[in-house]
């Protein structure tokens, strides 16, 4: 048996805690290739998704996790060819990641699950992430439009350069060499609220093209072909709220909710633990 | 083990002044109980673990030991007069690469300066309405020796990776240069001159369509002959920004005239923000050439004198 930790990246409101949730609720109760390991099925430490598990089963959307919380929960899992592993899945509140950024600083926690883990999950959500227009050749050229040097911008960064300069800074502190393709570890890119984009069975990575074509690039010129997938995540399946509920979600149970749809596109597939099969390299 | 002041911002056992004035470190309050420092050290050690040897902002030459012995480095000079459109020609570029575009037929493969370039690319959007886009400000001339450097990690489709420097420095500096070669505030221009792989001179065809067209035709003349004596083969890229104007014919030719004379294998370019693709075709020239280093020359045995001992160069040299 091997054990197998995956590193979780993604900001606030990125919908990990959402996807965690859906995740053990296939494993155990409709699984795919993955499920949990019968004998010792429920994992012995649940609290991390108690209360997802709770709102989903009542068709709301869970909580935002507070920034302190670090939990993990341990998933004892086999595939469809018997082979057995720990998973090891964090949970965290999505600003310990904004604050990476910020304070230019990978915490020692992160870094040793960043050196040992065997692939990194990236969750984007593509709707709630800054991007501007090219608009340089809509400058006006008036001879008085030029600035004052003390005009200082304040300055967004374009999410673009923020993802780049993220992925930079993690690759560099797990000590990953980015001159030769990166080989390990493997990435596995989800666009989550893929249900928001509507962009139906186009494949993720063209979709991931359009809307952040710098991180797309360094994604694809970082990687060695193969081991990075980018794939579209709707845990849900759709908006739910926090203080109303569902009832065409609460009927079925959240596990018949949700799909995700593979790299390259095409018909989406409810088996929400497909990549983690790809990371974990059992296919 | 070695003791260090309890106050923190006292070097007294680094060999300093005490920090309160004292004359020993015995009449200090603080120094009365030097602590060991030797866990102080450990500590600092731990607390930078997780960090990156980059801010985000232009590199100094500190820098660049950090970076350039990991893969192949190409520092591209970029020179012009004052308000010709350098630091345009390079936020052009990273516009360009934000929107997905490649430069030299390569991606986008990771930055070290993504705050000096977001810190370019912010004057050009529409992100607050009372302030309009604009251009890039004027690069500030600052006394410092080497040009600030925009790094750009370009990789090919088979594999082949570059990190890309390009320099930013204000145009004063290399019009200093070009009029005194030895002038205290042009040591950037001769760091960019020596260290260059590749030039982009830029020429603005705005002011070269104005009635001011003579200053404009001597400050890029100057500065072409100025970089002859300098260039010692290596490739340049001629750019006529701003070419939605079109400059007068004869000034042109003067200079176009100048470039034949003192730069050999110049090649031209033609840029203008209204087709931002031009200022990558620009950019992309330029690296095409400097992509691969230079073959050596071959190396020839200097004939040292003529001691008949001192005479077997070989067998066979001649005869062929």
């Amino acid at each position: 048996m091997t054990a197998h930790e995956i590193v979780l990246l993604g900001g606030p409101d990125s919908g990990k805690t959402h996807y965690a949730g859906q995740l053990y609720g296939r494993l155990q109760r409709r699984p795919g290739r993955l499920r949990l390991r019968p004998g010792e099925a429920t994992p012995t430490d649940l609290t991390a998704l108690q209360e997802v598990l709770s709102c989903l089963e009542n068709g709301r959307a869970a909580q935002h996790t507070p920034v302190s919380t670090w939990t993990e929960v341990q998933l004892p899992l086999i595939d469809n060819r018997g082979r057995l592993m720990d998973l090891s899945w964090p949970d965290y509140g999505g600003e310990a990641l904004r604050d990476v950024l910020a304070d230019r600083v990978v915490p020692p926690s992160w870094q040793a699950r960043l050196t040992a883990a065997h692939g990194w999950v990236m969750l984007i959500r593509i709707n709630s992430e800054v991007v501007f227009p090219a608009t340089l050749e809509r400058i006006p050229q008036k001879a008085d439009a030029k600035p004052s040097l003390n005009n200082v911008r304040a300055t967004t960064w374009d999410s673009n350069a923020r993802w780049v300069e993220l992925l930079q800074m993690l690759l560099h502190v797990a000590r990953i060499d980015t001159v030769q393709r990166v080989r390990r570890p493997r990435l596995a890119v989800l666009l989550s609220c893929y249900d928001e984009l509507d962009a139906g069975s186009q494949d993720p990575g063209e979709v991931l093209r359009q809307r952040l074509p710098l991180v797309s690039a360094f994604l694809a010129s970082t990687w060695s072909a193969g081991q990075m997938t980018i794939w579209g995540l709707s845990s849900l399946g759709r908006a739910l709220v926090k203080d109303a509920s569902d009832t065409d979600f609460m009927q079925d149970g959240p596990e018949y909710q949700g799909w995700i749809v593979p790299p390259g596109g095409g018909v989406s597939n409810p088996d929400l633990s497909l990549p983690l099969t790809w990371l974990l390299g059992t296919e | 083990m070695s003791f260090r002041c309890a106050n923190s911002g006292c070097y007294v056992t680094d060999g300093e002044a005490c920090a309160l004035g004292h004359a020993s470190s015995t009449e200090c309050d603080f120094g009365a109980a030097l602590h060991a420092a030797a866990e102080h050290a450990d500590a600092s050690m731990r607390d930078t673990t997780g960090r990156v040897p980059w801010s985000g902002a232009a590199l100094g030459l500190a820098d660049l030991g950090q970076l350039t012995p990991r893969a192949r480095s190409i520092v591209i000079g970029v020179m012009g007069p004052h308000d010709a459109g350098k630091t345009t020609l390079l936020t052009g570029n990273y516009l360009a690469l934000l929107q997905g575009h490649r430069v030299a037929n390569a991606g986008f493969s990771g930055s070290r300066t993504l705050a000096a370039w977001e810190g370019l690319a912010a004057w050009t959007r529409f992100d607050d309405a009372t302030r309009p886009p604009t251009f890039p400000p004027h690069t500030p001339r600052a006394a410092a020796r080497s040009p600030g450097l925009l790094h750009l990690a370009l990789r090919r489709d088979s594999g082949e990776f570059r990190d890309v420097l390009l320099t930013d420095g204000p145009g004063e500096w290399f019009t200093r240069w070009s009029i005194n070669e030895a002038a205290p505030d042009a040591e950037g221009a001769r760091w960019t001159a020596r260290h260059a792989d590749g030039f982009l001179v830029v020429a603005d065809c705005s002011r070269l369509a104005s009635p001011d067209y003579g200053t404009a035709r001597q400050a890029t003349r100057s500065l072409i002959e100025r970089l002859g004596n300098h260039i010692a083969g290596r490739p340049m890229v001629f750019v006529w920004t701003k070419s939605d104007h079109t400059p007068q014919e004869r000034p042109r030719a003067a200079i176009r005239e100048a470039l034949g004379a003192h730069i050999p294998n110049v090649r031209e370019a033609e840029s203008t923000v209204s087709r931002p693709n031009s200022l990558v075709t620009a950019l992309s020239l330029l690296l095409e050439d400097t992509w691969n280093p230079p073959y050596a020359r071959r190396v020839v045995d200097p004939v040292l004198g003529n001691d008949g001992f001192a005479r077997f160069r070989g067998r066979g040299h001649d005869r062929t």
